[in-house]
């Protein structure tokens, strides 16, 4: 691949991971008004202006400079960031999104483009400029605008004679570098730089050895160099510790305090070398003197101290992008040690007794490391789950305003981490659920007043750890589900009996069956009945669950169950005649040895085994897989009860074997397409077991 | 005074005209005097230029000037530790 084509991917990669931050920064700045909101989309308008000119994308360099002016312009306070700048912004996203994805070539790219300037230019021109404060109300920064938390960066820079022949300018990157800060210390080199009349200017000769001081973190340094980086001699060092204050030196600790008050506006530096001079030879603590001289309050000292702390005890989080095939690799790697490991076990158990013990015992500590090195790896795997809540914010704004209505997004446990698999295949989901809480859950301005709620509706997205699983809840403070309704519902589908009774969890669970809804209308967003059913499925394949808990008048929550990874379960062995086949152990419910007058053939239901006055489905595996088994007659073998999608079914079996952790390694259709296999694994002995996906054997039998 | 008006864009696809303007300027006695006032941004190698200028001026006794910098073209001079 040619370095064009390889700067052009990276910017790509990059630019998704910004205007993913951008959108959700900008619907946030429509509610907090933060000005570190504003500075953070100016950096990251810039940031995307300065790539795009690198990476080749002419257009979104010229547009992201037009928008990089109407946010100066916020940024100074000269514009309001009012609705209408927030959605201008939001469709330039758009816009560029489009760009990016069709490499400047999707048609209407250009009259989209001229549209959008001429709401620009408008905006300027027509929006009347912010009033000035009314003086006297100011009670000064508040904690969060005098936050500090900067970080100090020794960064080395230098490049390659011939960067400017790739279109380059490394001077545009060290502008990027000087907007993320305050540089305290710069030393431009010029070593290299010829005399005038000797010099090719065509080369380039010019370095920097600079500090930067800064609140953004490595990883965002990291990205200004993002392109430069492989050819350039580019160093990074996070020198902060040699930046903070020790405590034995209390004049250097003091010294620090005025740092921090002058950098946080509440001192002049007139004002800290007017203390500092009158502290000269005196015991005085400078916080002591600028209090006492009515530069600052108690409080602003006080935090200022505060902070001083923080800096110092602020840890380095040094992070590396890593293709998640290489852990794929190294989790199956692992999977073959632990494999190696039982077959070890099976020889031990083969050797007399004083060996096989002493072998046992060598393999009991190394059982013990590859568990915890296989949880270092599942925790590589593990992200956060906060960005993809956060791609909601726009959704659940648009999506409200095109319905009328002012629904909040708030979200509550962003730093909780499950694996990225999982994080992917969640989205839809989620977004059909809080379309369904957006368009029927949330009731209209007008009717939430009524009813004595606040005007606007709020949906929380939380996401927590709890016994080994991940919870995600979707909670709205709409108006509940109408229980009523739902059963009228049930009843007109044919899946209650009028006057028969039914749990409240019963009524709900209907929900998620095709065809039923208790919205009025069919919506364009939901309604039809259809889409809580896919939901449900979707989440069941990632071996989760849902659950709906709802009170009239205050709201309704969807409690979303997750495991943790999909890359590793716990799994019950069973043999049918020389195979061996694995079954999630979450979803067997029990296992039995059936009696002959247990064993019925119902009509359109087909061989069913009754359990406790119940009649569940009865499947001979042997047959499903076309295998020849130990026993024919249900009564000789055993029958393992499995769950799924709240239906029940028997699995006949010859044997049970134990349970085991199973890593799963997947099949990708090579072997079977039949839906009841989800993946295989490989056990102790070297044979190959299929592991049952009980939610597809149920398809598969039912259909 | 030889005065050398730069573009609005000058950068490292017409820098060489620029130095080659700058050598002959220095082999001349009048002092010089470079014109931002159309500029709206340069790049490095512009300001690698600069800076061998500036240091030959010294070694020259010669009076090299700048002026009309924009607000971004100043940030840039900066940058490149030529803020005066």
């Amino acid at each position: 691949m040619d370095d064009t084509r390889v700067l052009r991917d990276v910017f790509i990669r990059e630019a998704a991971d910004i205007l993913a931050s951008l959108e959700s920064d900008l619907v946030r700045l429509e509610d907090e008004k933060a000005p570190e909101l504003v500075n953070d989309i100016f950096r990251y308008v810039h940031t995307l202006k300065g790539s795009s000119g690198i990476a080749g994308f002419k257009s979104v360099y010229a547009f992201t400079h037009r928008l990089e002016n109407l946010l100066d312009m916020v940024r100074s306070g000269k514009l309001a960031a009012g609705r209408e700048i927030i959605d201008l912004l939001l469709v330039g996203l758009d816009w560029i999104r489009l760009a990016i994805d069709s490499g400047e070539e999707a048609p209407g790219l250009d009259e989209g483009r001229e549209g959008l300037l001429k709401r620009v230019e408008a905006i300027i021109e027509s929006t009347a400029p912010i009033p000035a404060e009314a003086p006297g109300g100011d009670a000064g920064p508040s904690e969060e605008e005098m936050d500090l938390g900067y970080r100090y960066f020794r960064i080395k820079a230098g490049f390659r004679e011939d960067i400017f022949e790739t279109g380059t300018d490394p001077l545009m990157i060290m502008e990027d570098l000087f907007s993320l800060g305050v540089v305290v210390e710069r030393h431009t080199d010029r070593k290299r730089l010829p005399e005038l009349s000797a010099m090719d200017p065509e080369k380039c000769y010019l370095g920097w050895n600079l500090v930067l001081k800064t609140k953004s973190p490595l990883q965002k340094i990291d990205e200004v160099f993002m392109f430069v980086r492989g050819d350039n001699p580019i160093s990074v060092e996070d020198i902060t510790a040699q930046y903070a204050i020790s405590t034995e030196d209390p004049e250097i600790k003091e010294k620090r305090i005025g740092e921090i008050l002058v950098a946080k506006g509440i001192l002049t530096d007139v004002e800290l070398n007017d203390a500092l001079k009158t502290q000269d030879g005196e015991n005085t603590r400078i916080g002591d003197l600028v209090v006492a001289k009515g530069y600052a309050t108690e409080r602003e000292v006080q935090f200022a101290l505060g902070e001083q702390e923080k800096i110092r005890k602020r840890i380095e989080t040094s992070t590396v992008r890593v293709d998640t095939g290489k852990l794929d690799k190294l989790l199956n790697l692992l999977g073959e040690i632990v494999i190696g490991q039982s077959a070890i076990a099976g020889i031990a158990e083969e050797l007399d007794e004083e060996r096989g013990f002493m072998l046992k015992n060598a393999l009991y500590g190394l059982d013990r490391t590859t568990r915890e090195f296989q949880e270092q790896i599942m925790s590589i795997r593990m992200i956060p789950i906060g960005p993809s809540f956060e791609q909601f914010r726009r959704f659940v704004r648009d999506t409200a305003h095109a319905h009328g209505k002012e629904i909040r997004l708030e979200i509550d446990g962003g730093e909780t981490e499950l694996d990225k698999t999982v994080i992917e295949r969640i989205d839809d989901p989620l977004k059909h659920m809080i379309r369904n809480a957006i368009d029927h859950g949330i009731e209209p301005a007008s009717e939430r007043e009524a009813a004595g709620k606040d005007r606007n509706g709020t949906i929380t997205l939380r996401s927590y750890h709890q016994e080994g699983n991940v919870y995600i809840d979707v909670v709205d403070d709409g108006r509940g589900i109408d229980k009523v309704k739902l059963r009228a519902r049930a009843e007109q589908a044919g899946l209650l009996k009028p006057g028969e009774e039914a749990s409240e969890a019963k009524l709900l669970s209907f929900l998620f069956l095709p065809g039923v809804s208790t919205a009025e209308e069919v919506g364009d967003l939901s309604g039809r009945g259809v889409g809580m059913d896919v939901v449900k499925n979707n989440i069941e394949s990632l071996r989760g669950s849902v659950e709906i808990t709802t009170r009239p008048g205050k709201g309704s929550t969807f409690r979303i169950k997750l495991p943790l990874t999909l890359a590793i379960i716990e799994g019950m062995l069973v043999r049918v005649g020389r195979n061996v086949y694995i079954v999630p152990l979450l979803s067997i419910v029990e296992s039995l040895q059936p009696r002959k007058e247990d064993i019925r053939t119902v009509k359109e239901k087909g061989e069913v085994i009754q359990v406790r006055g119940e009649y569940v489905s009865l499947v001979r595996l042997y047959d499903l897989f076309g295998i020849e088994p130990e026993f024919r007659n249900p009564w000789e073998s055993l029958v393992v009860i499995v769950e799924a999608a709240g239906s029940r079914v028997g699995m006949m079996i010859d044997e049970l074997l134990g349970q085991q952790q199973i890593v799963i390694k997947s099949l990708e259709n090579h072997i079977t397409k039949s839906r009841a296999v989800s993946g295989a694994a490989i056990l102790g002995d070297g044979r190959v077991a299929l592991i049952i996906d009980i939610h597809g054997l149920i398809e598969e039998i039912s259909r | 005074m030889t005065v050398i008006r730069l573009r609005e864009n000058t950068g490292v696809k017409n820098v060489g005209s620029f130095h080659q303007s700058l050598v002959k300027a220095f082999g001349e006695d009048a002092d010089i005097l470079i014109d931002f006032s159309e500029t709206r941004r340069l790049d490095l190698s512009v300001m690698q230029v600069l800076i061998a200028a500036g240091r030959e001026a010294r070694a020259k006794s010669k009076t090299f000037r700048m002026r009309g910098a924009s607000e971004t073209v100043r940030r840039q001079l900066s940058i490149c530790g030529l803020s005066r």
